[in-house]
């Protein structure tokens, strides 16, 4: 008996240690260490408060945004869905949020955005259902702020790696010049020329079995092949670098025309 | 055994109220630590992760000519790259990452691009803060 | 029934011991509600004294105390005891984060309030003098070594700081003139000799090319290899004076480190806490 109730005593000893907890729920002093970054503090102040799970997710959700936690942020997610859909302003955050973030996360915050308002026809979801496949769309469905990049997206979209690859075959160069390279097929078309010319006065003047021959006609393949190659990877790459273009600047258009906050 | 646990309480107390702390050399070490840099490390080989190219012995050709490229010739010409990740240490990880051929194809196909001007081919996301374009080993 | 106590206690303190990083956020986070709600700016800033303290005694971040210490506004201190004990504090920890400005700011500040001329505060102001003004680092060593001669080693490491490579002009042209001697001269003479070799290697093979009548292949190549081993062998020359100024500067510095720890061990300079009867 007297050791059950020392056992009672330690035990109501460690939880009167580690309860800690701040009264009533300050909406107002949240904003405060949010605003002043007191990471510790914050975090500390969510969980000793007395909030219901849901309440408690969302605002949890809200700290790892704001501290840019997007793994922790989407945990909390499925228990914060009922408040995170009355929350506009903070869902129009995440929008501008998510559109510069990596592809992976950025696809899991709108596949969850469409689940939680499917039916939402404002906001960067429509861009981003525009950027998934701009070849369908009409472009004056676009803001004219946002039009340029997205005609130079759409253009983009509808390249073939197969015929810049071919193209670069014909002529080095020309397959960048497809993708709108300019500048990198000016100078591998440079290059090239004068390691063709080289190989030209090489073997008219040294022949053709001779050290320099071999160096010059080493070097005009190596980046000739490499031309190739490389053309076919920029194809792809430029379509997916357009598309964050795009949808970078959608994120600061969002974030002139519709201001929004965490809180 | 009653000595033993206050003795224990005491210790455990000083443990927590030993708050005073010396600086001395923590600011010792800043001044000196002011004062300049030590020498940078050289440039290491190339790793190779995947066991294909291991076994490759103009892997290792590859991986030393730009060892000796890094370390040795790339001061001698003020080699200044127009992208983040330089083309030659592009190169080294391209080849751990697609293999010889590839990879040193990738890379060469980065160092035909490489000129002052080639950032106006990138989009604005792309350019880092000292004007180099940002570029990444696709995994 | 004593026994009983004494275990709980060390309970506890066990727990204390072993949450103690949550018990300070914990502490933070009370003081930071208090903060919030004080409506007079003088509580204000001395709960964020408080505060700020807590973090110190606690060996938080020292980015954090910094940021910390940077809301508190010195005007709303009405003691000075306890401003002058802030201002000291703010310097140091502004010193340790390498935020200079700031750190100088706090202790002219400091010196106003308090009039302290003592040995450590001339000590703290050649720590944060000693990064930003050499003639004002200058005055501070030599009248410290008037104090007391240990302080020779602020002069050993003032001395190190104003260390300069030599005849730099001459290697500069030198390596306008003779590509690599300019590096030979300073000391690298491996790089040098590669400078001198790679240069006129290429030089041989351009001239090999022009002999040849291989005029393009002479102008591809000679403005690749000679203009880019030529240029390379200027700023290498140029960087590595640099380098040689520096490395020679730290390991001047090094050598006074241990003197310089004697100075802090004899002089100690630490934050004040109010417990400290300043």
């Amino acid at each position: 008996m007297k050791l059950l109730n020392n056992t009672a005593l330690i035990i109501a000893f460690f939880f009167l240690c580690s309860y800690n907890s701040f009264g009533q729920f300050d909406l107002d002093f949240v904003k405060h260490l949010s605003k002043n970054q007191f990471a510790d503090e914050h975090l500390a102040y969510l969980e000793s408060s007395a909030l219901p799970v849901d309440s408690m997710a969302y605002f949890k959700a809200k700290y790892f945004i704001q501290y840019e936690k997007d793994s922790l942020f989407f945990e909390q997610c499925e228990s914060a869905q009922n408040l995170l859909t009355t929350d506009t302003l903070f869902l129009r955050y995440l929008d501008n949020y998510f559109l510069k973030k990596k592809d992976s996360n950025r696809d899991q915050w709108f596949s969850l955005r469409n689940a939680i308002i499917p039916k939402d026809t404002v906001g960067a979801l429509v861009y981003y259902s525009l950027a998934s496949n701009p070849s369908l769309t009409d472009t004056t469905l676009v803001p004219v702020m946002l039009r340029n990049d997205f005609k130079n997206y759409a253009r983009a979209y509808k390249k073939k790696p197969i015929v810049a690859l071919l193209l670069s075959t014909v002529l080095p160069g020309l397959g960048e010049l497809y993708i709108g390279n300019l500048r990198a097929s000016i100078a591998k078309f440079g290059s090239q020329t004068i390691f063709g010319l080289q190989i030209v006065e090489s073997i008219y003047f040294v022949g053709l079995i001779h050290p320099l021959s071999f160096v010059n006609i080493g070097f005009f393949s190596a980046f000739y092949v490499a031309n190739i190659v490389g053309s076919y990877r920029d194809t792809k790459t430029k379509k997916h670098d357009l598309k964050n273009q795009f949808l970078f600047h959608v994120s600061d258009y969002y974030a002139s025309m519709y201001p929004a906050s965490i809180y | 055994m009653t000595k033993f646990i206050i003795f224990s309480y005491f210790i455990l107390s000083t443990l927590q109220l030993n708050a005073q702390m010396d600086l001395s050399g923590t600011m010792a070490n800043e001044l000196i630590e002011n004062c300049g840099s030590e020498k940078p490390k050289s440039r290491s080989f190339l790793k190779l992760s995947k066991s294909t190219s291991k076994y490759n012995p103009f892997t290792y050709l590859a991986g030393g000519l730009l060892f000796v490229y890094q370390n040795v010739l790339s001061e001698q010409i003020s080699a200044n790259c127009n992208f983040e990740i330089s083309c030659s240490e592009y190169t080294k990880r391209c080849i751990n990452e697609y293999g010889l051929f590839k990879g040193t194809l990738v890379g060469l196909h980065q160092l035909s691009c490489c000129s002052p001007t080639i950032y106006k081919d990138y989009c604005e996301f792309q350019i880092s803060e000292n004007g180099k374009v940002k570029n990444e080993v696709v995994k | 029934m004593f026994r009983i106590i004494t275990l709980l206690c060390i309970q506890l303190q066990f727990i204390n011991y072993c949450y103690s990083q949550d018990s300070l956020t914990i502490q933070l986070l009370a003081l930071e509600k208090d903060i919030f709600y004080s409506t007079s700016d003088t509580v204000k800033n001395s709960l964020m004294v408080q505060k700020m303290d807590l973090m110190m005694k606690n060996k938080s971040d020292n980015d954090l105390i910094l940021k910390n210490c940077k809301r508190i506004d010195d005007q709303f201190i009405p003691d000075s005891v306890e401003k002058s004990r802030f201002l000291w504090n703010a310097s140091v920890i502004a010193y340790l984060e390498n935020d200079l400005y700031y750190a100088l700011h706090a202790i002219k500040e400091y010196q106003i309030v308090s009039n302290d001329s003592s040995i450590t505060c001339e000590s703290l102001k050649f720590f944060i003098y000693s990064n930003y003004d050499t003639e004002k680092t200058k005055i501070i060593v030599s009248d410290l070594i008037k104090r007391d001669s240990i302080f020779e080693a602020y002069e050993c490491y003032s001395n190190a700081q104003s260390y300069e490579v030599r005849q730099v002009q001459l290697k500069k042209a030198l390596s306008y003139i003779l590509p690599g001697s300019g590096m030979v001269v300073n000391g690298n003479w491996t790089k040098g000799l590669l400078s001198m070799s790679l240069n006129s290697a290429s030089a041989l093979a351009i001239y090999y090319l022009i002999s040849n009548q291989l005029y393009i292949n002479s102008l591809a190549w000679g403005s690749n290899l000679i203009m880019k081993f030529y240029v390379g062998n200027i700023n290498l020359t140029e960087k590595l004076i640099n380098q040689k100024q520096v490395y020679r500067q730290k390991k001047l510095a090094k050598k006074c480190e241990l003197s310089i720890n004697d100075c802090l061990l004899k002089y100690p300079i630490n934050y004040k806490f109010p417990s400290q009867g300043f």
